[in-house]
């Protein structure tokens, strides 16, 4: 199964090892350091999981997340940070984020959540239609 | 406010991530069982950094929490042969947080040195970690200094030209203000 990630991190390296593995797995992935990009890109249509850092540019990526779920409200996020304190998990969970991923991370972790979130996403796609069909 | 120890952990991550990852596509890449074991190794040393760095993590992120009042004299001369520069300033105020509580800063303690004076180029980022003039410096020593007077409702003030560079440190009297 193929899907699109839209990948958000500042660091250089990070962004590169995780398009790389996402890309050998078969998936397409936009790369961004921005979470304005990030944003633009799932209000437009595309993509159809995220994979975001928190702090980025100085600010916290959950600033933008209301704005991202408005827009996609199915969207799975899966959040991946150095910043590994109670505090951030909290955060991610007030979020609804599918899953919080503390770096430095396994990437078969990364793409098995990623993986995990998309079925997820079309179990539920499939189980609204069905209520949807027999309503 | 975050923590030292947490900034540098968190500094560290974002490397270890990359080499982790790296390593990682690599297995895929790399055959025989002598290159997949150093891969191994690779990937457990970087394990092995950041269990260091948790651990740094949570020894660098702790407040003061048995503060009391102490004869600053007393403390001043424990520092040694420095001529210290100690005096009342009255009128310093530092707004905290987003409240509107204000802390009066009275007491000054001035370090003064007739050095070159503090570079232009880093004087704006002089208490950010990692930053230092100096070749081998680590950039933690200013901005530690700026905790630890944080931490205690403080604050560091610099004024610097060449010939005078000059260090307050800002602190509270300890009544409630």
């Amino acid at each position: 199964m193929k899907y699109e990630v839209l990948l958000a991190d500042d660091d250089d390296s990070v962004r590169l090892v995780l398009s790389k593995a996402l890309t050998r797995a078969g998936h397409s992935v936009k790369a961004t350091d921005n979470a304005d990009t990030l944003v633009k890109w799932a209000a437009a249509g595309q993509g159809d999981i995220v994979l975001t850092d928190v702090m980025m540019g100085g600010r916290e990526v959950f600033e933008r997340l209301p704005e991202l779920t408005q827009a996609r409200p199915n969207m799975p996020v899966i959040i991946i940070s150095g910043n590994n304190t109670v505090n951030t998990a909290l955060k991610a969970g007030s979020h609804k984020v599918f899953e919080y991923v503390p770096k430095p991370f396994d990437l078969d972790d990364v793409t098995a959540y990623s993986m995990m979130a998309v079925l997820e996403k079309i179990v539920l796609f499939f189980v609204i239609l069905i209520l949807k069909i027999r309503l | 406010v975050t923590g030292m120890g947490r900034m540098i952990a968190h500094e560290l991550k974002n490397p270890l991530a990359g080499i982790k990852g790296a390593a990682q596509l690599l297995r895929d890449d790399v055959e025989g069982e002598e290159g997949q074991s150093l891969i191994e190794l690779i990937g457990s040393e970087i394990d092995r950094i950041r269990r260091l760095a948790d651990r740094m993590e949570t020894l660098g992120d702790q407040d003061p929490d048995n503060v009391d009042r102490v004869n600053i004299h007393e403390i001043l001369r424990r520092a040694g042969e420095i001529i210290l520069q100690t005096r009342f300033r009255s009128g310093v105020t530092s707004h905290t947080g987003s409240d509107d509580t204000t802390q009066h800063l009275p007491i000054e303690i001035c370090i003064i040195d007739n050095g070159p004076g503090i570079a232009k180029h880093i004087a704006s980022q002089l208490f950010q970690p990692f930053v230092s003039t100096k070749p081998e410096g680590q950039g933690l020593g200013l901005s530690l200094v700026s905790k630890v007077a944080a931490a205690h409702g403080g604050l560091v003030e610099v004024k610097s030209r060449p010939g005078k560079t000059k260090f307050s440190l800002l602190l509270t009297d300890g009544e409630t203000s």
